[in-house]
């Protein structure tokens, strides 16, 4: 069989000196030092950064899928409790506290029926019962609840 | 919302999608496409809210007293405050005014319908989309299964006189009639 690489020999191995140091070869100066911790410092600022815009796009990536097929497949149903038991609903809610923001977005400008997430997720509900039913006395009381929590 | 007109290319397509049994039977959209109201809503009358009887949260209207859970007996005693009662057929009767309700094979409510005036079949709202009005009340029929996103089997049907119908709500139907006979012609235009 053809060989592409250089073969390595067992004569060609050789231990490093165990007592050899590369950081004590030669000290970087103080300057040198403070430049180190600085690009150190942005290099950590800036991976930090990159992982929260990659955890919020795909949680709004899998938020507007799940949403998506959940509004395809039940806008012909009436019942909540029917709606609600679809896996995509139930996927939605799984997503915990982080998708509130994308649900009152949803709500706002597609008027999906997040309610009972919505009250599920945040153990509160801003709707009256006077309202039960009205669709834009509701969506506005839940608009006017993320706004007044800056979550919107 | 206003309510939206969609083609009626797209909403024979979806329509059928939903219900094949409707495919090559004579059946009509009668509403624009409108979230504001659902079949519940649509066959007592109402076209200004949803109707449910789901409590927590307050999601949807529901008559005073009526038990807050999905069975029929919830939904025929919710009925009963509009004065219908439970009758053994859904032929049609001049004197009286009939709706019909879905359900599964565990008895939980899926749907409702609601008889034409003229007898000329049975007017449905499918949650968002627009009105139909279907030939017989078999044709929307499908899984009674509980975990099918279909409407079941038909289990009950109740009836109220006009007379009934009259000092309830059968104006705010007439008038949600009218409102979207206007919206047709404008749409035609």
């Amino acid at each position: 069989m053809a060989s592409y690489c250089p073969q390595l020999r067992p004569t060609d191995w050789s231990e490093h000196d165990a007592d050899w140091d590369w950081r004590e070869s030669r000290r970087p100066t103080s300057d040198e030092l403070r430049k180190l911790e600085l690009i150190d410092e942005r290099v950590r600022k800036a991976l930090a950064r990159a992982q929260i815009i990659v955890a919020e796009h795909t949680l709004e990536q899998r938020f507007r899928e799940q949403a998506n097929k959940w509004e395809r497949e039940t806008r012909h149903l009436s019942s909540p409790t029917q709606k609600m038991s679809h896996p995509s609903y139930q996927a939605v809610l799984g997503m915990g506290n982080e998708v509130v923001p994308l649900l009152l977005r949803d709500l706002a400008e597609n008027r999906r029926e997040w309610f009972c997430a919505l009250s599920y997720i945040t153990q509160d509900n801003p709707i009256r019962r006077e309202d039960a039913g009205k669709m834009d006395k509701m969506i506005a009381a839940w608009v006017n609840w993320g706004k007044e929590r800056s979550l919107l | 919302m206003q309510p939206i007109f969609r083609p009626a290319s797209d909403v024979r397509a979806e329509i059928e999608a939903t219900f094949p049994r409707l495919s090559g039977a004579k059946w009509f959209s009668k509403s624009p496409f409108d979230d504001t109201y659902q079949c519940i809503a649509w066959a007592a009358g109402d076209t200004s809210r949803k109707w449910w009887p789901i409590n927590n949260p307050p999601e949807c209207h529901w008559p005073e007293g009526a038990p807050f859970d999905d069975t029929v007996g919830s939904f025929v005693h919710a009925f009963a405050t509009l004065g219908y009662k439970p009758c053994s057929n859904s032929a049609f009767e001049l004197w009286h005014q009939k709706v019909a309700i879905y359900a599964t094979s565990t008895g939980l409510v899926r749907h409702m319908a609601r008889q034409h005036f003229f007898g000329r079949g049975w007017l449905s709202k499918p949650g968002k989309l627009e009105d139909i009005v279907h030939p017989d009340l078999q044709s929307i029929e499908g899984d009674p299964s509980p975990n099918a996103l279909e409407y079941g089997k038909v289990v009950q049907i109740l009836e109220r006189s006009w007379w009934t119908a009259a000092r309830h709500d059968l104006f705010c139907g007439w008038w949600a009639a009218l409102i979207f006979w206007v919206y047709r012609r404008i749409r035609k235009s």
